[in-house]
């Protein structure tokens, strides 16, 4: 691939994310109030690893005399008084009023004097969240010298536009790895870059940005190399446990490094060499790792975002999850919502962007899964990790019984090269042409849509007095 | 990559311009209220509507044309075919400048939870940066005209909301108690099912702070309230100087009606709903409406510069550099003859 395509790719990424950033207000990306609390603390100076364990009856007799969110953040930051806590949030509630927060968001009262964030969701909050993406943007905010929520909002979104342009690097990366063809990578990253749901996350301060950078990471990690190696073995598990530490629904992303390990040490060309007592190992090391953190991990948190506590609830989220309700619901917010989900896009459109996704889905499987002798057998596994990994994270936001599209976003990367697929294989010349071109069209009309048609009319159009 | 690149063809080309456009079309052609006061959902309805006693609103329009107010209207009883009337006015001048009335059908569907019911009338055509009233009110006098009720919106955050209970109770000094779920409680409303206006006659409200139980000496809040318009099966607003510190706690409510009132409550109390917000909350009880405009270009354009500023153009000068940066890369991969 040519210079000019790379460099081109990369400031297309960077303006794309940047219209986002300059056209999305300030506190419009949804949960952004709880994000920035959360990193705000770290900006103070307060470690964000330190998890208190209390006993049933502390946590009772301090519900008694504190608000439930102030019980959780002083579990996480012991060291933060009720005090600064009323005063941080009267700090944020103040600024979402400034920037008409209860006129863009339809379900939100009017803010003004408000001093609480249980003014707007009671006892809702970001604390419980895993800390890695809080302790990044808090060091961030710290290094800089940020001030106010503001400021390390505003911190937060730049963050998130250079994740944007770097998942787009590492989609360009694999994808050179993946395809012998341009045409099918400048497809991949093109999508990344447009999709648009996915781009409006270059502008939110939310840690479903950094669990997509490394996931990113981890397929390409495994991906962009042939042969064993136990650094990149280290790289694999190290990233996987970072995407972890960053959301918990990454949590797939697990299953990618299992694949790889199994892939190089016992199916790559190169593995037949080894022992069976090597290839074994290989693959065993890994795998007992991977369980065991992953065990250790999902016991440790606070409510199981993946996995319930009882079958009684974990029935109940599967029977929930399989109704047309939730899967419309997953699909409405998969390809637009606005104004922190109080408005969606048009029922016939998501009705349309559902046929259309669905006949992707079927091509891009049948192509991969069918007998078909074109791709080279490591590159067809390679897509095969990327359609289980897409699966497997569609499955755990079933599992999760929370119809919300932002869950699949670790899937994005594999999601991006799957969707590059479709201009190579079976279809080659002016029929790859024809798709890439075809859908690049249909990804400029929906961003247009989306984001003139929707996202700005939305914010500055409508608004409530 | 080879260089044997070919130029897009003029489909293609074409294709890519009604894609970049569909979105400014449907951001300045797709309708959208002037004006917008909303409260989701609906819950404290002002009582029914009589003919001698409208109920009014005041708002700021911006753009020319205005020609219709939607209006958020329940029954609260069966219609059978009640009229219902909007007047519109100059704020300015008291000058009515525009009445229409809606019967039968229109109002059919505000049953229940309640319904946006339009009111459209012929478009002012300088209506821009004016501040109009709108009144509307039962046509028909007297209990005849009497089925339906607007809803209002308090500006400031909902705490505690006891619902609309099953029964009234005629007493005209009530007693209650009630626990503040927020800080800065500034106003409560009550349900009732007659508050009568009478001359000189005010509605009292005393709230006294508890702590286990007893009575703390001095009044917190002690408030007297006009009675503008007769409430029949509706809510009612005290508002009072915010108090900062009212999280968590209980106060004991002492109201002092007008003879003939009827509070609404249920066995454990009166219904009510608290309210919270800083000083400037104060006076912003409104009717739940929206008003539409004739579709204005450049009152849009206007609009949306005002709202975002020069973000707005910056942001669509990286958008579309993006694309066509974009677009450049596709037609030149797709157009590259190495890879066929």
């Amino acid at each position: 691939m040519e210079g000019n395509i790379r460099r081109g790719l990369f400031w297309a990424a960077l303006l794309h994310g940047l219209a986002y950033c300059l056209l999305l207000p300030a506190w419009m990306g949804e949960d952004e109030p709880w994000h920035v609390e959360y990193a705000s603390y770290v900006v103070d100076g307060h470690g964000p690893f330190g998890v208190e364990s209390v006993s049933k009856e502390k946590w009772e007799a301090d519900l008694a005399v504190a608000t439930y969110r102030q019980v959780q953040i002083q579990r996480r930051f012991p060291s933060i008084s009720a005090e600064a806590i009323e005063g941080r949030q009267a700090q944020i509630v103040s600024s979402m009023a400034r920037e008409s927060f209860s006129g863009r968001v339809d379900w939100a009262p009017p803010l003004e004097g408000a001093v609480e964030f249980d003014s707007l969701a009671p006892n809702f909050s970001a604390i419980h969240q895993p800390p890695l993406y809080y302790f990044l943007l808090g060091n961030l905010g710290r290094g800089l010298g940020l001030d106010t929520p503001r400021e390390i909002l505003f911190a937060g979104r730049a963050l998130s536009l250079v994740a944007f342009v770097i998942v787009a690097m590492l989609i360009l990366g694999i994808g050179r790895r993946v395809f012998p063809s341009d045409r099918a990578t400048v497809l991949a990253v093109l999508f990344a870059i447009l999709l648009p749901m996915h781009a409006r996350h270059s502008s939110v301060v939310n840690n479903d940005v950094l669990a997509k950078v490394l996931c990113a990471g981890v397929l390409f990690a495994s991906l962009y190399a042939t042969g064993y190696s136990w650094r990149r073995v280290g790289a694999v598990l190290v990233l996987s446990a970072l995407a972890l530490a960053a959301k918990p629904t990454a949590a797939a992303v697990a299953g990618v490094a299992v694949l790889f390990a199994v892939y190089s040490a016992w199916g790559s060309p190169l593995a037949s060499k080894q022992k069976t007592l090597t290839r074994a190992l290989r693959i065993g090391l890994p795998l007992l790792v991977v369980a065991s953190s992953a065990a250790l991990y999902l016991g440790s948190l606070d409510h199981g975002p993946v996995v319930s506590n009882t079958w009684h609830n974990f029935a109940d989220r599967l029977q929930g999850s399989f109704s047309p309700k939730f899967l419309l619901e997953l699909l409405g917010t998969s390809v637009g919502r606005f104004n922190w989900q109080s408005r969606p896009i048009s029922p016939a459109l998501v009705g349309l962007l559902g046929a259309g996704i669905g006949v992707l889905g079927v091509v891009i499987g049948k192509r991969l899964l069918g007998a078909t002798s074109e791709p080279g057998r490591g590159s067809r596994f390679l897509l095969r990790v990327c359609l289980l990994f897409s699966l497997a994270q569609l499955a755990l936001v079933v599992l999760r019984g929370v119809p919300i599209g932002r869950y699949l976003a670790p899937a994005l990367p594999a999601i991006a090269i799957l969707v590059g697929s479709l201009a190579w294989g079976e279809a080659r010349g002016h029929s790859s042409s024809r798709w890439v071109i075809g859908i690049f069209l249909v990804l400029v009309a929906f961003s247009s849509y989306f984001l003139w048609g929707g996202l700005v009319f939305n914010q500055y159009v409508v608004l409530g007095a | 990559m080879s260089s044997t690149s070919r130029l897009p063809s003029h489909a293609a080309k074409l294709g890519l311009l009604l894609a970049l456009a569909i979105g400014p079309a449907f951001l300045l052609l797709r309708p959208a209220p002037d004006t917008e006061i909303r409260d989701i959902p609906w819950r404290a309805h002002k009582g029914v509507l009589q003919a001698d006693f409208p109920a009014r609103q005041t708002f700021h329009c911006d753009s020319n044309g205005l020609r219709q107010i939607d209006v958020a209207l329940v029954a609260l009883t069966p219609s059978n075919g009640a009229e219902l009337e909007l007047v519109l006015w100059d704020e300015n001048t008291g000058v009515p400048l525009r009445s229409v009335r809606i019967h039968g059908g229109a109002l059919g569907q505000t049953g229940g939870g309640g319904a946006w019911v339009p009111f459209d009338f012929e478009p002012l055509e300088d209506s821009a940066d004016r501040t109009f009233a709108f009144t509307v009110a039962a046509v028909q006098p007297g209990a005849a005209g009497g089925h339906f009720s607007v809803f209002q919106r308090y500006r400031g955050q909902l705490g505690r909301h006891v619902l609309w209970g099953d029964r009234s109770l005629p007493v005209v000094r009530p007693k209650g108690q009630f626990q503040s779920p927020l800080g800065n409680l500034s106003a409560l409303a009550f349900a009732f099912a007659e508050l009568p206006l009478k001359e000189g006659a005010k509605a009292k409200l005393r709230l006294l702070e508890m702590v286990d139980g007893e009575l703390v000496d001095d009044v917190t809040v002690q408030v007297e309230s006009d009675i503008d318009l007769p409430v029949f099966s509706g809510w009612f607003f005290f508002e009072f100087e915010a108090i900062p510190d009212s999280r968590g706690k209980t106060y004991q409510i002492e109201l002092d009606l007008p003879e003939g009132s009827r509070v609404v409550g249920n066995e454990h109390g009166m219904s009510l709903m608290s309210f919270h917000g800083g000083a400037e909350a104060r006076g912003r009880v409104d009717l739940v409406f929206r008003s539409w405009a004739d579709r204005d270009l450049l009152a849009r354009i206007t609009r949306l510069h005002k709202r975002a500023g020069t973000r707005l153009w910056l942001g669509a000068a990286a958008w579309l550099t993006s694309i066509l940066l974009l677009a450049r890369i596709v037609f030149q991969t797709a157009g590259n003859k190495s890879e066929a």
